[in-house]
């Protein structure tokens, strides 16, 4: 059974349309990955499923239901949680919880259950009467996520739930969205992380312009790109890097710079390697490793895209 | 149930937030508390003057300053008779008397030491007044001698002007006065509040959280305004309890009619701060 399914939607703003036309279904039990650039129309998609933003043309149907038609069931079944924090700094972590439970018509004793339940499972039962003032960022979007699953929702929407905590935070809410998962949430999940999508998302579209540009499991679109090869080239200095004479050379089918290394997509067919070289030592650019990669995610989305995920 | 719980969170979190304890109660209490005790005197109505000394010479051969003299005596004025080798005006001058008053046959003279003093001025009142009467006895006599008797003859002088006083024992004094004024002005301050029960929650970012839970925007803006309504009354309520109990402010005899009457202020503030913060 498919708990989301999008058909041809389209969201515009005046003369800029943020979604073109998108389908999409997400089954019961998935962890749904989005993938896209700053701009690229996520945010707007995710807006419209949670019914924060209403679309100009297409359905979105949340159980079956069309969410336009039944919006307080479809609300019932989603929960959201947003990239920036939304929490109540005045008010304690149990009392935040409690709040949002609220909204949902819990009552009483099944109330105060499901905040308990909700805040064990983000790790926060020992703070419950604490202020979020004095919590750490990794706290903040574990508290986050509570206000958001402790009624329950069969479909829970993450907007980038890992952004500036620590490792050991991020460590936790991966471990969290997978049990959620495992406890029968079906679940979407967006983040800039690459790696955490491709461990976690056990299905992932990749949005650009507004549009799906490729779908399915990570294996498959790994496959998309089986005759292209990474060649990751760590330099002293990208100042006098010119990609535009990279991309020239035989075979090379994207570059993007990250950090110290000039990442070069090229075709598996053509043996260019040499002639980067040559071009770093023509170009008087200090080399300090050159590593070849199998293709993962970040390859893929860089070959689609043109464009490096974290670069805007 | 959802506009309750809203409204509830609100309340709560209002009374919890010690900017709004301190402006909404413990500014007007020492406000209150600091110009009722400082501005005390200007709202006394009441004048106390004590007994006024005069020291008079009459060079005159008419008895007229004389019965003057019997008259106002009975309103506490005292006068002495200067001998010839007094100066009444060194008198004066020394303090030893309020006022000197010389009545010779061109008319009235009054020294005082302070033109402005509430007993020269009561003084110069009264020698006005008697000289008005008999600058009409002049006129009159010129015109119609034959009824100069009968002007004098009067047993109660005529009253042109009658004043009257709804409650002449109630004169609101100054913590009264400040108990209306700065509970009036703290509902007012509730505008402040209540402009950010909305744009609150976008800076918070958790109106999006409110929005996506199944809970119509209406019950939202309902639950919002109820608790900002019962937080600002709550605290009016306690200012007033305060005021009466503690600086015995006179709210009245219909306190509960007064509330109203500031509850419907409340609500113009609320309204006022939403439509100002969304316009």
């Amino acid at each position: 059974m498919n708990v989301l399914e999008i058909n041809n939607l389209t969201k515009k703003f005046a003369d800029f349309i943020a979604v073109d036309n998108m389908s999409l279904s997400v089954a019961e039990g998935e962890i749904f990955g989005f993938l896209g650039a700053n701009g690229a129309g996520k945010s707007t998609t995710i807006n419209m499923i949670a019914g924060l933003l209403r679309s100009n043309e297409g359905t979105i149907k949340i159980l079956g239901k069309n969410s336009a038609k039944h919006s307080r069931f479809a609300k019932m079944n989603i929960g959201m949680v947003p990239q920036d924090l939304a929490i109540y700094e005045d008010m304690t972590a149990y009392e935040n919880v409690k709040f949002f439970a609220g909204l949902y018509g819990l009552r009483g004793a099944e109330l105060n259950e499901r905040v308990e339940e909700a805040l064990e499972f983000v790790g926060l039962q020992d703070k419950y009467k604490s202020y979020p003032k004095g919590f750490s960022g990794g706290m903040k979007r574990r508290l986050n996520i509570a206000c958001a699953i402790a009624h329950r929702p069969k479909l829970i929407i993450m907007d980038e739930p890992t952004v500036g905590i620590d490792p050991q935070s991020r460590n936790y809410i991966l471990t969290s969205v997978r049990k959620l998962n495992e406890m029968g949430c079906t679940i979407i999940y967006t983040s800039h992380y690459m790696e955490e999508v491709e461990e976690i998302c056990s299905r992932i579209a990749i949005i650009d312009h507004g549009k799906i540009i490729a779908e399915g499991t990570k294996e498959q679109l790994k496959s998309i790109i089986t005759n292209t090869k990474d060649v990751w080239i760590e330099v002293k200095s990208t100042e006098n890097v010119n990609l535009e004479s990279i991309k020239k050379i035989n075979g090379v089918e994207a570059v993007s710079v990250d950090e110290n290394f000039i990442k070069i997509n090229s075709d598996t067919g053509v043996n260019n390697l040499n002639k980067i070289i040559e071009h770093f030592m023509n170009s008087q650019i200090e080399i300090r490793s050159l590593q070849e990669k199998a293709p993962n995610l970040e390859t893929v989305f860089l070959t689609l895209t043109g464009r490096n995920l974290r670069d805007q | 149930m959802n506009i309750l719980n809203i409204a509830w969170k609100g309340i709560k979190t209002d009374f919890r937030d010690t900017r709004t304890l301190f402006f909404m109660l413990a500014f007007p209490i020492v406000l209150m508390l600091v110009l009722g005790t400082a501005l005390s005197n200007t709202f006394t109505t009441s004048l106390r003057v004590d007994d006024i000394d005069v020291l008079y010479k009459d060079t005159t051969k008419g008895e007229y300053f004389l019965h003057f003299i019997s008259e106002a005596e009975k309103s506490g004025l005292h006068f002495k008779k200067a001998s010839e080798t007094i100066n009444g005006e060194k008198e004066v001058k020394k303090g030893t008397y309020d006022g000197y008053v010389e009545v010779t046959d061109q008319g009235i003279q009054l020294y005082v030491n302070n033109g402005t003093s509430i007993e020269g001025n009561i003084l110069q009142g009264m020698l006005a007044s008697f000289v008005d009467q008999y600058n009409i006895a002049t006129e009159i006599s010129k015109v119609a001698p034959e009824k100069l008797a009968s002007a004098f003859t009067r047993e109660k002088p005529a009253d042109f002007i009658k004043e009257t006083s709804l409650l002449p024992d109630k004169q609101p004094g100054s913590m009264d006065y400040y108990a209306i004024v700065i509970t009036t002005m703290i509902i007012l301050y509730g505008a402040m509040s209540s402009s950010s029960l909305i744009v609150g929650e976008r800076v918070r970012k958790t109106a999006d959280r409110l929005i996506a839970s199944p809970v119509r925007k209406s019950e939202i803006f309902i639950g919002k305004v109820l608790g900002s309504l019962v937080s600002n009354s709550i605290c009016i309520l306690l200012v007033i309890f305060f005021s009466k109990l503690m600086f015995k402010a006179n709210w009245g005899d219909h306190l509960g009619l007064v509330f109203l009457v500031l509850l419907t202020e409340v609500v113009f503030a609320v309204s006022m701060g939403i439509g100002v913060s969304s316009a």
